[in-house]
């Protein structure tokens, strides 16, 4: 807090409200939360609270079913998306077009998710008529189902998503990362793969990995662009929403929406909690490199 | 000319440019085997441009670079035979000092019992004894830069560069570290090359230097030599706090060329410097060797003289130095050890002479 | 299989125009723009907050807080929103308790303004963030000269930070603007039967197997966010921008 002379009373007063429109915003999350806990399900007059539901996840099929799909494409997302967003960040940093590269990265951002998912579906299915036709002109038909909607556009509509965020993230972190010690390790005999591994990655780990939990976090909670691009099978949201708009959510359905939501706080939280830990030694760090030792 | 076996580091050439903009213009330059050697200039000149050629941290635009006679211009830094100290935040944050310092060995697959006994005898050599287990920002900044050296050491490369290595110290600390180099280069006897724009620095612990600027090499040789007789104005004016005066050839007799500077005119030795009349041309004196003379000075020899009234004396410890005005609006500087002149002090404003023996003076052309 | 033909045509676009669709275009910019300045007003000052007041350190941690909703499914927050909202919902319940109003309100979900809460919560998280980044160009000494001068908070506004950090709001208010145009699912499920964005349209076209309507559509946005782009750039310089970036 700062030594002048602004109000104490000022300051509380914004906090409450940051905190009060943070909570607000969470609202209908620990109503889920809420409701996912009560045994008569939603809108009944009773609450009785129980576990029932949370233990009926997994005898749920659809569902597990479902995460389970929502979970192969994450994962396969994040392998792909990380390292993307990596090298796109060490290219930015030693680019001669910086703006050029950062407009592309971040131009997902501002394409609304329905029309992504909308353009996305209209290219695949004209490359998949392109490659028939072009099989059927070839006399094979190998090409047939290249560009079939599943999973294959599916992961491809997440990394276009996901990958603006990726980039950002890890080029905050690389932000502090100083170029001499990759010329220091270079010069001290490494290849430019050995400088990396060695010297910049353990600097960078932590971004990196919160780009990774940020993408599963993102890949998960995505409607729009995956019920468009993804073809038969069911994901964790389609399936949410296809229970929504029908006959009301299922009991087990809350329960899940929970579940990934505690988990995902949980992941936030901890990011947080790392952040601060971290900030502490930091602090602790400069105090002692503020006060010098004498010899030399 | 060095033998060719005797050369280190070797240039031909070497040009750099950045879009539109000469960071080096071609340049070129030869460094012997165990010398110490400075690159000095201006910020901005391209000494560091031409450091990072040398080390391979960038690729030349025309040129070449040799070392030990083999060609490595587009050799990348862990395949040339030079290790680089660099300013700041070059040790790794998340290795120990020993862990720092053995890097390289570790890289080349050195047995470990081997890596503990080299870095423990290095620390020792660059006095930090005992530091191994240290984390890098529990140090000064001067123990860092050891530990730097350690770790370039350690590896027992040829040349070392040294990119403005005392440039984050402050200036009691930088003096110590400059003797320190100097005396560990002696004692290890690897070539060093070290880019300043501090000259005391670079007169502290080069045997040899170079001057930098604008991307060229504006002149080469021992610090006595460029102290003492430099070639060109730049030069001059970089290094040590010398008068200059620009002016035109107006007369050239066998050895002495008359300079025409405008409102008055002074004569310089020529030591062979071929010039004809017109030329624009500078003449530089060390301030050391100007004095301010009145009426009460007396002289025996003939002196080159330039009138202007009395500014200013500086008292700085060790010299004085005198400020003077010339008719022409110039100022010179005149210094001598302090308590010379017989205590008695000139007065400011009042009219005086600046004058110096005219071998003292050196002829620029360039 | 259903497909198209390859022609060049403009049909598709002279099909949306004619249509009612455009009415629902526009009116759905209304709706977005509405939702940039509610969320504007709520969000931006506590950017601001956060950046002056709050020390240097604890900065990253309360904005981190705002990425807590997006932990979560966007849907359920949506969804979630109807038991709130609705007529025997929990909001009317407390009001009605507390005796502010003597019938339920209805004018909130299925109509517009619906669709506008809905919008606002879903992205105010991202005023929040680009506020935040944008304040990266307001220097702190800026505000002890203000109260050096004596100016008023509503002054220091005014002339400050928004010209300063003009391109930061402008990006993240184009960002709302964009998504509330095309994201489909928040109509669909608090705006009731009649409320149609951009993004909506053009699924249903998809649904409907009218592909060039979708793409025209599409490309009718694409080129609105490209013009709002390019007048951003040239009223604020949107480059600035990247300065905490690089």
């Amino acid at each position: 807090m700062n030594d002048d002379y602004s109000s104490k009373w000022g300051y509380r007063l914004k906090w409450l409200y940051t905190l009060l429109v943070v909570t607000t915003l969470m609202l209908p999350v620990f109503f889920v939360m809420y409701i996912s806990f009560n045994e008569n399900g939603f809108g009944a007059r009773d609450y009785d609270f129980t576990f029932e539901w949370y233990g009926l996840i997994f005898s749920d099929l659809l569902m597990m079913d479902a995460i389970t799909s929502t979970l192969i494409l994450s994962a396969i997302t994040v392998i792909f998306v990380v390292p993307m967003g990596l090298i796109t960040a060490k290219l930015y940093k030693i680019t001669q077009y910086p703006l050029a590269v950062v407009s592309l990265m971040l131009s997902p951002l501002f394409v609304p998710s329905d029309i992504l998912g909308a353009a996305l579906l209209v290219f695949f299915k004209n490359l998949n008529g392109a490659f028939t036709l072009f099989g059927e002109w070839v006399g094979a038909s190998w090409f047939d189902t290249w560009f079939d909607l599943g999973y294959f556009s599916a992961i491809v509509g997440l990394i276009i998503y996901t990958l603006p965020y990726v980039f950002v993230v890890i080029l905050i972190t690389m932000g502090r990362y100083r170029q001499e010690q990759t010329e220091a390790a270079r010069s001290c005999g490494a290849t430019a793969w050995q400088a990396f591994w060695h010297v910049e990655f353990p600097q960078i780990r932590t971004g990196v990995f919160s780009s990774c939990a940020f993408t599963l976090i993102l890949c998960f909670n995505e409607y729009t662009r995956t019920s468009l691009l993804k073809g038969g099978f069911d994901t964790f949201t389609t399936v949410l929403v296809s229970q929504m708009l029908n006959e009301g959510m299922s009991e087990q359905s809350y329960a899940m929406s929970s579940l990934v939501s505690y988990i995902a706080i949980a992941i936030i939280g901890s990011v947080i909690i790392f952040t601060l830990v971290r900030s502490e030694r930091l602090e602790r760090i400069a105090r002692a490199k503020a006060e010098p030792l004498m010899a030399s | 000319m060095s033998e060719k076996n005797e050369i280190a580091v070797e240039v031909k050439g070497l040009s750099k440019s950045y879009g539109s903009v000469q960071a080096v213009k071609s340049i070129d330059l030869q460094i012997g085997i165990g010398e110490y050697f400075a690159l000095l200039g201006p910020s901005g000149g391209g000494k560091t441009t031409l450091l990072r050629l040398i080390g391979g941290f960038i690729r030349p635009t025309e040129g070449q670079v040799f070392l030990h006679n083999q060609e490595v211009s587009h050799l990348p830094p862990n395949a040339r035979p030079t290790s680089m100290v660099f300013q700041s935040f070059a040790l790794f944050p998340h290795m120990t000092v020993a862990q720092n310092v053995g890097y390289g060995l570790r890289l080349k697959k050195v047995a470990s019992a081997k890596i503990i006994d080299k870095v423990a005898n290095m620390l020792e050599t660059v006095g930090l004894d005992g530091y191994g287990e240290r984390m890098p920002h529990e140090l000064s900044g001067g123990q860092q830069q050891r530990v730097q050296l350690a770790r370039s050491f350690v590896l027992e490369t040829d040349i070392l560069l040294l990119d403005e290595p005392l440039a984050a110290l402050d200036a009691n600390l930088r003096r110590d570290m400059c003797i320190e180099l100097k005396r560990l280069q002696e004692k290890i006897g690897m070539t060093f090359i070290h880019v300043t724009h501090n000259q005391e620095e670079a007169m502290t612990v080069a045997d040899n230097m170079a001057i930098i600027a604008d991307g060229n090499l504006v002149e080469m040789g021992k610090s006595s030599d460029l102290y003492e007789n430099p070639i060109c104005r730049f030069t001059a004016d970089f290094i040590g706090e010398n008068n200059i005066f620009d002016g035109q050839v107006s007369k050239i007799e066998d050895d002495v060329t008359h300079v025409d500077l405008g409102s008055s005119s002074i004569t310089v030795l020529s030591r062979g410097q071929k010039t004809s009349v017109g030329d624009k041309v500078s003449v530089s004196i060390r301030s050391e060797l100007v004095r301010a003379i009145d009426a009460s000075t007396s002289s025996i020899e003939p002196l080159e003289t330039l009138s202007g009234i009395h500014r200013e004396s500086v008292y700085l410890g060790l010299t004085t130095s005198e400020l003077v005005t010339l008719d022409n609006g110039q100022e010179v500087l005149a210094r001598q050890v302090s308590g010379g002149s017989d205590g008695h002090t000139i007065s400011n404003g009042t009219s005086i002479n600046v004058g110096w023996r005219q071998q003292d003076g050196r002829l620029h052309i360039s | 299989m259903f497909w198209m033909k390859p022609a060049f045509t403009l049909f598709a676009y002279e099909n949306f125009f004619t249509s009612a669709r455009v009415d629902n275009f526009l009116a759905s910019m209304g709706h977005s723009s509405i939702s940039v300045l509610i969320a504007f007003i709520i969000g931006f000052p506590i950017a601001v907050f956060v950046r002056r007041r709050v020390p240097q350190v604890a900065q990253h941690r309360v904005i981190l807080l705002f990425i807590l909703p997006f932990a979560v499914s966007e849907i359920i927050r949506i969804f979630a929103l109807r038991p709130f909202l609705q007529r025997n919902g929990l909001v009317n319940d407390v009001l009605l308790k507390i005796g502010v109003i003597n019938e339920p309100i209805t004018a909130i979900l299925f109509t517009p303004t619906g669709v506008i809460i809905g919008e606002v919560m879903s992205f105010l998280p991202f005023i929040v963030f680009s506020g935040f980044l944008a304040m990266e160009a307001v220097p702190k000494y800026v505000f002890e000269i203000c109260d050096d001068l004596g100016a008023g908070p509503i002054r220091v506004f005014i002339d400050v930070i928004m010209p300063l950090a003009a391109p930061g709001i402008f990006a993240g208010s184009l960002f709302i603007f964009v998504n509330g145009l095309g994201v489909a699912l928040l109509p669909n499920i608090l705006g009731g039967p009649g409320a149609v964005n951009a993004g909506l349209i053009a699924t249903q076209a998809i649904s409907a197997l009218d592909f060039p309507l979708a793409m025209a559509v599409s490309a009718i946005m694409m080129a609105t966010l490209l013009g709002l782009l390019y007048i951003g750039h040239r009223l604020f310089n949107l480059t600035r921008i990247l300065t905490p970036i690089s």
